[in-house]
């Protein structure tokens, strides 16, 4: 009865809340909430580990590996984010930046966001998943526009009409899939395992107009280009532990749910080949993203489409599909969604610092705020793939997978593109944080080191380590079960 | 019957294309989600399926009563009533629009699904209103084009649980709710709703 504990936690700390006056408890609050969904999911993996996958309410609710992996990934980054906002909105409250309604409201659609992903990944009835992706839509659109400004807004209704326009053609592409089915009146025809189970008798036909449309539709909201026009300004405008959440998590979420689409279509041989489209768009997504970082002046834009760029690399390596291609993809989910989450979390330290997001304006950071630079150094390795890393290793085993399938010049030009990537984050970086700029430097008042926020850095990074040294026989155990579960 | 209020759906859709007036779009739209609200509450009468009677009752409530007020005081408080220069003009708006009717009907003929025609048309006309328009509001109704026909998709391919449901309509409201409330804030922070201006960016 785990699901309940979620419920549970979200309306007592939305009671809390609302009750509460003082922004800095309610700040505790969100904390100790994440804290408790994390537990809750600790628990899970425990009884994963016993019985495989768990299932509750008759089947409304079901968990397995790959299930397992988003909720880990959901929980650690919304615990990390939600101790950055400890001291972000804390600040932003007292210098009277927003009023602490605003920051009432902040923590509700933070921990409506939080439970909307988990739910995301629990549910077992794909219709109640797309209500619950769509609620996550719902809760960071007013998140995006959060400071009110003219940038944010546009980004928020770009945000809403792109997504909601895509999760609608996704809708479409579930209802027609479930019509596949044939007329089965059973409640259980919208289940994932009911569906995998009976996966031969599906409409091949509709089957395939159907996976088409739900690629699509929710391409969109993972963010695989060309749709992926929201995300560089919903990521930069939100408030930078929203954007660690929504790059971190949010992507990888709407990834998952493809994925589990195409569980169902990885059994039936004639479809097999429909694979293709994560390799397309994923290639797509890559060479777009790559791209645009060399041209980018505004640091969260930088980062954002870093985060497509990865989406794009997840993407191509369940396209190249085998053992290796699906285990480094969601490997790869993993890493992604800490090394952004620290490199987002910094951004949003550095703006606080510098006042601003403009990159030729941020300049000398190892002389100014020394702790950040050696952290941004570090997120900037792991994000780009050097070796002591896991996500060396997940990049790896994708290419490894691409060289002995059939789309071994996709893997090349992979390759040559990760190096381009690495090329951009050098050149930006390297001038950020050792030029120095005698002109634009700010004076030693307005940078504040001493007030960022380094905690959740540290928390972040020793994920990272963590996931790369100590947890690899537990999770490679959960990583080959879910890379089985894609596999059929 | 139930031809008639398809038919009111397919005319309605094809005029609403090239109407320029905001309160001309919503009364369009208002229209279309009465119909929906008729076919679904005929096929509870011939079907005696309680299911049905559901929809009805909150097509009626959500499409034909709630949605429309919300939209019209809008449209007072924004004060915006003509679509002064569309990104698509009536003519071409018009053409596209009964191209994709006809391809609709083309491509649907043999599959047997009920409204499935309506249901794209309606979709196609929609995501034209999306794109043709420069108000934000017009977009929005756009939107809510699409969204009836997914609920006539709904009605044609399956049947889900009353839950389920009702869950899909709450968050269409929320989102639609949503979607004002930005169209507010917009107004107010820009002096207008014409979604030029909110193009400042990119790199």
């Amino acid at each position: 009865m785990q699901v309940l504990y979620f419920i549970f936690i979200a309306v007592i700390s939305v009671l809390f809340f609302v009750l509460i006056k003082n922004v800095r408890y309610k700040s505790y609050i969100s904390v100790l909430s994440s804290i408790g969904n994390l537990l809750v999911v600790l628990k899970i993996a425990a009884d994963i580990q016993i019985y495989g996958s768990i299932s509750y309410f008759t089947g409304t609710y079901y968990i397995d590996s790959l299930s397992l992996i988003q909720l880990f990934i959901i929980t650690f980054v919304a615990l990390i984010a939600s101790i950055y906002s400890v001291k972000y909105i804390t600040a932003e409250v007292e210098e009277g930046v927003i009023s602490s309604k605003k920051a009432t409201l902040y923590f509700i659609l933070f921990s409506i966001f939080s439970i909307s992903m988990i739910f995301v990944a629990i549910s077992n009835n794909m219709i109640s998943m797309w209500i619950w992706l769509e609620a996550t839509t719902l809760s960071t659109a007013f998140l995006i526009s959060f400071d009110g400004s003219k940038h944010s807004l546009e980004a928020a209704w770009k945000y809403l009409i792109l997504c909601s326009l895509g999760i609608a053609v996704g809708l479409i592409g579930i209802l027609v899939f479930i019509y596949s089915a044939g007329k089965v009146e059973s409640a259980n025809v919208l289940k994932w395992d009911y569906l995998v189970s009976i996966s031969d008798s599906l409409d091949i036909n509709l089957v395939k107009i159907a996976f088409t449309l739900i690629f699509i539709g929710l391409g969109t909201k993972a963010g695989l280009a060309p749709m992926h026009t929201w995300l560089p300004d919903g990521h930069s405008q939100a408030p930078a532990p929203i954007s660690a959440m929504m790059s971190g998590a949010l992507l990888n979420l709407a990834m998952y749910v493809i994925i589990r689409f195409y569980t169902i279509i990885s059994n039936i041989s004639a479809l097999k080949y429909m694979r293709f489209l994560f390799t397309v768009f994923g290639l797509l997504s890559l060479v777009v993203a790559a791209f645009s970082m060399i041209k980018a002046k505004n640091i969260k834009r930088l980062l954002a489409y870093s985060s497509i760029e990865n989406i794009g690399i997840i993407s191509i390596g369940i396209g190249f599909g085998f053992f290796d291609g699906i285990y480094g993809s969601l490997l790869h989910s993993i890493i992604h969604a800490f090394a952004k989450t620290l490199l987002f979390l910094i951004a949003g330290n550095i703006i606080v610092s510098y006042k601003t997001k403009n990159l030729s304006e941020i300049n000398g950071m190892i002389y100014k705020i020394p702790i950040n630079s050696v952290f941004i150094i570090i997120g900037m390795l792991v994000i780009t793939g050097m070796p002591p890393f896991a996500s060396f290793f997940s990049e790896l085993k994708i290419l490894n997978a691409g060289f002995s399938s059939n789309y071994a010049i996709v893997a090349i030009i992979t390759v040559f593109l990760t190096v381009v990537v690495f090329g951009a984050f050098l050149s930006h970086f390297t001038r950020m944080i050792f030029f120095k700029d005698k002109d634009t430097l700010p004076d030693e008042e307005s940078l504040r080191e001493k007030e960022t926020n380094v905690f959740p850095l540290m928390l972040s990074l020793i994920m990272i380590v963590l996931a790369s040294l100590y947890f690899l026989p537990f999770l490679n155990k959960i990583l080959e079960k879910a890379t089985l579960i894609v596999l059929g | 019957m139930t031809d008639f209020f398809l038919a009111v759906i397919l005319i309605s859709a094809i005029l609403m294309s090239g109407v320029r007036r905001v309160k001309l779009l919503i009364s369009g739209y208002t229209v279309q989600a009465f119909c929906i609200f008729a076919i679904s509450f005929l096929t509870a009468l011939s079907t005696n399926d309680k299911h049905y009677y559901v929809i009805s009752i909150m097509t009626l409530l959500a499409k034909v009563i709630l949605v429309p007020l919300i939209l019209t005081h809008s449209v007072r408080k924004i004060k915006t009533k003509v679509e002064l220069s569309p990104v698509l003009n009536s003519f071409w708006s018009y053409t596209l629009t009964i191209i994709s009717i006809a391809l609709a009907s083309y491509i649907s003929a043999g599959s047997g699904i009920l409204y499935i025609k309506e249901a794209i048309s309606l979709s196609i006309v929609g995501a034209l209103l999306l794109i043709g328009r420069r108000k934000a509001l017009s977009q929005m109704i756009g939107f809510l084009v699409i969204e009836n026909g997914l609920m006539l998709f709904e009605l044609s391919l399956i049947k889900l649980s009353f839950l389920i449901e009702f869950a899909i309509v709450v968050e269409a409201i929320i989102l639609f709710i949503i979607m004002a409330i930005v169209i507010g804030n917009i107004n107010a922070a820009f002096d207008t709703t014409n979604t030029d201006y909110l193009s400042d960016l990119k790199e």
